[in-house]
């Protein structure tokens, strides 16, 4: 509820600037807004946060989650001994960057309620202390969801580790009809793989991801003002959609 | 602005205690790591260069180089700058090749300015540290027909030929004939006469020799000692007065009484002495000498000085002591000279790798230089110390040549043990210590035979006079036993041991050093037969034991800084060893020397130590490099692990036999098979950096870590040994082997460790000369134990190589967690991964961050008392003249507690030495009795109860005043907003991330914090503790756990 008044509070403000399409880079370099994510840098089921005028809601998708459950962090890559302790986190990126935890899925959406295309973004699997990594350790989903309801999908290939046995953030460019589309909001989540190629999704903790740069175009309407409406009545079903979408 | 956040840095230290103890000038000496890496690490730093002799062409570090010596000048600039930013400071020693930084003497305010520096990595302060054979050539197989010696490397003898030591030690006794050049017509060496025996150095090494005190360079270097240089800036710096015993030179101090040398002419013969000398002990010759690489040049670095110490807990009135300052100079040098192996027996952190010393040998192998250093003589308590990867840690066991004498009883019977008496002793009448002691002294001082007992000499000279003694091994030095007994007029002593192994040395009296079951039967005797009882006592005769066996005072693992890493690495004799030493000089002799009026004798004697067993791995280190120009450090110590023997058992109980790895590493050097090992794990810069960038992060620039990574899981570090401190259900460990055979070669894989089942992937390697391959073994918890070490191997074959490592692996409780987060950032977060041998929910409860409470200040005399005596003292937990006993009560669900004393909370930092035991409500007890007064307990998860710490003054100051440090963590303690996060849900075998974050910590602080984990039942699994220490970004001063104690004999 609380994350619903701030939200329409920060969009009521940009919501002026509309009118064009913005390409825009979401580099996570914001301080974050504590307001719904009082444990920042960590992130729990149930927080949300705010990047360049969208915002995030990272969530864990099992039956059992409770509030509190850790599902992200943003992780300084300057620093990484120290934040990445003991978790094997890409170390070519020397700025904030997400990581999404324990299986955890976050979904983010434009805070004007404006509809958006996804252009590219950098990504990285997440390895576990102790874990051999085979060469495709995991694979990104974002699952976007359209104004009307439906969803379009598109998986990409996370590298595994490199020479020295580090993992490194890859840079991707969504294509064919997923960049094409704009949605209302995405989901991103991430299965891991076993050395045969077989991947799962929310089975083992395994499926952590690192995003940094989300590339997006907002995409002017001339219903903005109306889908604003809209999006604040749609968050009941946004909450509720989340078990279905990502099962 | 600058001078401001200085002021305000300084201000906070003050007031936060961190301030140390004023000296006469407020200033201590510190050494200062800078950020850049030193010269053996830049590009172009290790030239490609043909070799003397030999086939083909190896890297090596070469100091002149141009790009080396641009980059040296460079480094010299910005450390005169640092130094400069503080303000007049006094810089000892600058250092440049394998530590980038210097040593100075600073006050407060420069410290605090020298802190602040950004191109500051850390600032420690200076440490004194303590310097911890005839036949053994023969025993180690080197002079058998087609062993190393006889094997020949490019036209020469594979005896270390061309090859140069590098001794960091006590100094050197220039007349010994080990050090000569020259050799007489029956091939024995000698200063002059005869032939030359020795070209020039090889050109490699550029090393020199420095004139002193009785030293000069002209007559006492030659070709066969290449190098004689000597450090003391830190030593003087220390203020202690030298001793006159010492000399101010490259010369080893004299030995006697009340001196301490030989020991780094012991060393230096021991590796690469010459052949065929004769050594002569208590004027017996004893056969012909050698050292391990007859052929090698030696290049002497003398670091360890003796100085006026009237408290010397051994009598002497003095004591020796080398200065970490010091050592790190001599390491910089000697790999500046190009030494081709460094010796280094000298104690060390048993706990961390972030030692300057530990740092300097980090380079020094990173640019192709070997090291072996001793394990520590703390022994059979789990103490081992020189826990770095990088280099060979060398245990200590007996070797076949053992010198025994027979004691002979009233009643017919004879007990031979250990001994070097040349004076026999006719039956006389027998008595037992506590039998004829004063009426002032105690009856447990007397059967130690303690000098001293309640204030005068413990034996009553009436009673013991023209009689032989029974005295029990412990606590005190073994020669003051005999000692006491010669002061109170007796003729000879029986040693009975404790259990520690029997050792052959030099008495005041003749003496028979039997066993600890051997003199249980002579007490009995003694106790039965009454006046009646008599003994005799022959002279000394040279037998074969049964060897080897491990010295009961070799410090024995498991690594106590990291318990996925091997220590010991391996063990070599270093008992009963007989080389070259410093003769019994007067003052007035000693002096002559000095004038250049007296040309001292040589000396021989027979030492034991870990100090004598890791000159031999030096020493074989060379001959491997002679053999294999091309192999590194990392592979010379591969060769050595894998191709060693099992010792013979000792027969101590649990974790201290000798048949463990604890005691034995791999097991006993075998040189002739250490040359064909078939595979080597080898490991350079790229494996230590990336295990650094894990263990030691704070040390280490996050450039290095993001070019070599951080190592997942410090099992995965490349080494000869495969140990896992925590198996959850399973545990993954990669290896990769290199062949360093003649042809291509398939090897089969078997591995076994009780309780897991154990698998080799792939199981088959085919690998051509030189070519390296990767391999996993996993490990899956089959019915282990668990919190109980299990010990097995993995071997690979070829049919002809046996490649053979000790694998050692503990079953973890249900849950893996790191047990400890070290940050010094007001605001941070914490990500480690965990793994759970459950599903569910995990539960956990935390506590803090909660800053240090610092007890008032109490004033104790000093008064020396054993481990034992302490821990009595403390469960009588009375306040004494030298013990203060504080009390803390611990409630149910305490987190952690954890006691600590700093050298900075002491009256007079670097003097007062206090030790630290901290009694449990079960009666059980955590010793810390390190050198100086950095000592510290630690106890996860404390039982509910009262703990008591009892802090003893053991030495210093004539008023000891100390603060005590503790912090008690409760749930109910809250602060820097300290949170930690779990998952939802874990996995059976699965692993999980944790989150831990804090902000907004005062700066100055010592905050401690806690998180246990928890099994679905609420049962914790696991602790993991948090230490924040917020100095403004420095690493955190490297403090020992739980760990050390004084060497006692």
């Amino acid at each position: 509820m609380k994350a619903l008044l701030i939200r329409t509070a920060v969009a009521t403000a940009t919501l002026l600037s509309l009118g064009l399409a913005q390409a825009k880079v979401i580099d996570f370099e914001q301080a974050v807004n504590t307001v719904n994510a009082p444990f920042a840098p960590l992130f729990a089921h149930g927080d949300e946060f705010y990047q360049s005028d969208f915002w995030f809601d990272p969530f864990s998708n099992a039956a059992t989650a409770q509030v509190g459950d850790l599902v992200g962090a943003m992780v300084n890559g300057a620093d990484l001994a120290a934040t990445c302790f003991s978790l094997s986190c890409p170390v070519n990126n020397g700025t904030n960057f997400y990581t999404s935890l324990n299986d955890g899925v976050v979904v983010f959406g434009a805070l004007s309620g404006e509809l958006f295309r996804i252009n590219g973004f950098d990504a990285s699997y997440l390895g576990a202390s102790g874990v051999t990594l085979p060469g495709i350790p995991g694979l990104l989903r974002l699952q976007g969801v359209t104004a009307a309801g439906g969803s379009v999908i598109q998986d990409y290939l996370l590298d595994g580790p490199d020479a020295s046995g580090a993992l490194n953030f890859g840079s991707y460019l969504s294509s064919g009809a997923f960049s094409q589309t704009a949605y209302q909001y995405v989901y991103a989540f991430a299965f891991n793989c076993d050395a045969a190629g077989s991947c799962t999704a929310f089975s083992s903790n395994q499926g952590q991801f690192a995003l940094d740069n989300l590339d997006v175009t907002t995409v002017p309407e001339p219903t903005s003002w109306a889908l604003a409406g809209l999006a604040l009545v749609g968050m009941g079903a946004l909450r509720r959609r989340r078990a279905s979408a990502a099962a | 602005m600058k001078t401001f956040k200085l002021t305000a840095l300084a201000s906070l230290m003050l007031a936060s205690g961190l301030v140390l103890a004023a000296a006469p000038d407020g200033r201590k000496t510190y050494i200062v790591q800078l950020k850049d890496e030193p010269a053996v690490s830049v590009p172009g730093a290790m030239v490609r260069v043909a070799p003397t002799r030999g086939a083909a062409a190896v890297s090596r570090f070469v100091y002149g180089s141009a790009a080396v010596q641009a980059y040296a000048g460079q480094l010299r600039q910005q450390q005169n700058e640092v130094a400069v930013s503080a303000g007049k400071v006094q810089v000892l020693h600058n250092y440049d090749t394998v530590f980038n930084g210097f040593s100075a003497r600073l006050n407060a305010t420069e410290l605090a300015a020298i802190r602040a520096n950004s191109k500051v990595a850390s600032v420690v302060e200076d440490e004194a540290r303590k310097m911890d054979t005839i036949s053994t050539p023969k025993f180690l197989g080197l002079t058998a027909p087609g062993g190393l010696w006889s094997q020949a490397v490019g036209g020469f003898a594979n005896k270390g030929e061309d090859m140069v030591v590098g001794v960091v030690d006590g100094g050197v006794w220039p007349e010994n004939p080990a050090f000569a050049d020259r050799v007489d017509g029956a091939g024995k060496p000698v200063f002059s006469g005869g032939t030359q025996a020795f070209g020039a150095a090889p050109a490699s090494f550029t090393g020199s020799c420095m004139a002193g005190e009785g030293f000069a360079p002209a007559s006492h270097c030659n070709n066969k000692l290449v190098g004689a240089k000597f450090y003391n800036s830190g030593f003087v710096s220390s203020g202690q007065t030298l001793h006159w015993s010492d000399f101010v030179s490259p010369r080893d101090s004299v030995s006697g009484a009340t001196a301490h040398g030989g020991h780094g002419d012991h060393t230096a013969s021991t590796a690469a002495g010459n052949t065929g000398a004769t050594a002569i002990v208590n004027g017996l010759a004893l056969g012909d000498a050698s050292g391990m690489a007859p052929r090698a040049r030696i290049a002497t670095y003398k670091v360890c000085w003796t100085y006026v110490n009237p408290a010397a807990t051994d009598g002497s009135g003095s004591t020796n002591s080398c200065y970490t300052s010091d050592s790190v100079k001599a390491i910089d040098d000697a790999v500046k000279d190009g030494v081709n192996s460094i010796n280094y027996s000298i104690s060390g952190s048993q706990t961390s790798v972030n030692d300057p010393v530990e740092q300097a040998f980090y380079r020094a192998a990173v640019a192709g230089v070997f090291v072996a250093a001793s394990a520590g003589n703390s022994g059979p308590a789990n103490q081992v110390a020189h826990i770095s990867p990088w280099l060979t840690t060398v245990a200590a066991s007996t070797h076949d040549r053992a010198f025994s004498a027979t004691a002979t009883l009233g009643n017919g019977v004879s007990y031979t043990g250990a001994s070097v008496n040349n004076m026999a002793v006719s039956a006389k009448q027998l008595v037992l210590s506590t039998a004829v002691k004063a009426a002032t002294a105690s009856t447990s001082d007397a059967n130690l035979c303690l000098l001293n007992s309640g204030g005068a000499p413990t034996l009553d000279p009436a009673l013991t006079a023209g009689k032989v003694v029974v005295c029990t091994r412990g606590t005190n030095a073994r020669v003051e036993k005999s000692l006491t007994v010669l002061n109170a007029g007796g003729v000879g002593m029986i040693l009975a041991d404790n259990g520690a192994g029997l050792v052959a040395e030099a008495h005041s009296v003749p003496t028979v050093h039997v066993s600890s079951a051997n003199g249980t039967a002579i007490k009995s005797y003694v106790t039965s037969a009454g006046a009646a009882a008599t003994a005799s006592i022959g002279t000394f005769f040279v037998g074969v034991g049964t060897a080897p066996i491990m010295a009961g005072f070799s410090s024995r693992g498991p690594n106590q800084g990291d318990a996925n890493v091997l220590k010991p690495d391996l063990t070599a004799p270093g008992v009963d060893v007989i080389a070259q030493v410093t003769p019994d000089l007067t003052q007035a002799q000693r002096d002559a020397v000095v004038a250049g009026t007296l040309v001292p004798p040589a000396a021989w004697a027979s030492y034991q130590g870990t100090s004598m067993s890791s000159p031999h791995v030096a020493g074989l280190s060379l001959l491997l490099k002679q053999a294999h120009p091309s192999w590194s450090p990392a592979a010379i110590k591969s060769a050595l692990m894998t191709t060693g023997y099992t010792t013979l058992n000792d027969g101590l109980a649990g974790a201290q036999n000798g048949l463990l790895p604890w005691a034995q590493g791999a097991g006993h050097v075998n040189p002739n098979k250490a040359t064909d090992p078939g595979l080597v794990y080898d490991s350079g810069k790229a494996d230590w950096v990336a295990y650094q960038c894990k263990v030691n992060r704070a040390a280490m620039t996050t450039a290095d870590c993001t070019t070599f990574g951080t190592l997942d899981e410090t099992y995965n570090l490349n080494l000869p040994s495969i140990t896992v401190g925590t198996v959850v259900v399973n545990a993954v460990v990669k290896r990769r082997v290199t062949n360093v055979g003649a042809a291509t070669a398939t090897y089969n894989a078997s591995v076994s460790v009780p309780g897991f089942n154990a698998s080799v992937s792939p199981s088959s390697l085919t690998l051509a000369p030189g070519e390296t391959k990767d391999f996993t073994v996993t490990l899956t918890n089959a019915g282990a134990v668990e919190n109980v070490w299990n010990f097995g191997s993995l071997t690979w074959t070829d049919g002809t190589h046996v490649v053979r490592s000790p694998v050692q692996a503990r079953a973890g409780k249900a849950l893996s967690a790191p047990a400890l987060v070290t940050s010094t950032a007001p605001s941070g977060t914490s990500l480690f991964t965990v793994k759970t041998g459950f599903a569910g929910r995990m539960g956990s409860a935390k506590g803090g961050l909660k800053d240090v409470t610092l007890a008032p200040e109490v004033s104790l005399t000093p008064g020396t008392a054993s481990q034992a005596t302490l821990t009595t003292y403390c469960n009588t937990g009375v306040d004494r003249a030298n013990l203060k006993v504080y009390r803390f009560t611990v409630a149910a669900g305490t987190l952690v507690a954890r006691f600590a004393l700093r050298d900075a909370d002491v009256g007079a930092s670097g003097v007062d030495d206090f030790d630290m035991l901290v009694r449990k409500p079960d009666g059980t007890a955590i010793y810390s009795g390190n050198d100086g007064s950095n000592e510290s307990a630690q106890i996860d998860s404390p039982a509910a109860g009262e703990y008591r710490v009892c802090v003893l003054a053991y030495g210093g100051s004539a008023s000891m005043r100390h603060r005590l440090s503790s912090w008690v963590v409760t749930p109910s303690d809250t602060g820097g907003n300290f949170r930690a996060m779990l998952p939802g849900s874990v996995y059976v075998g699965g692993t999980a991330t944790v989150g831990l974050a804090w902000s907004g910590l005062a700066m100055g602080g010592r905050y401690l914090g806690g998180v246990q984990l928890k099994d679905p039942n609420g049962v914790v699994q696991a602790t993991t503790v948090v230490r924040v220490e917020t100095n403004g970004g420095l690493p955190l001063l490297a403090q020992p756990e739980n760990s050390a104690s004084k060497t006692q004999n």
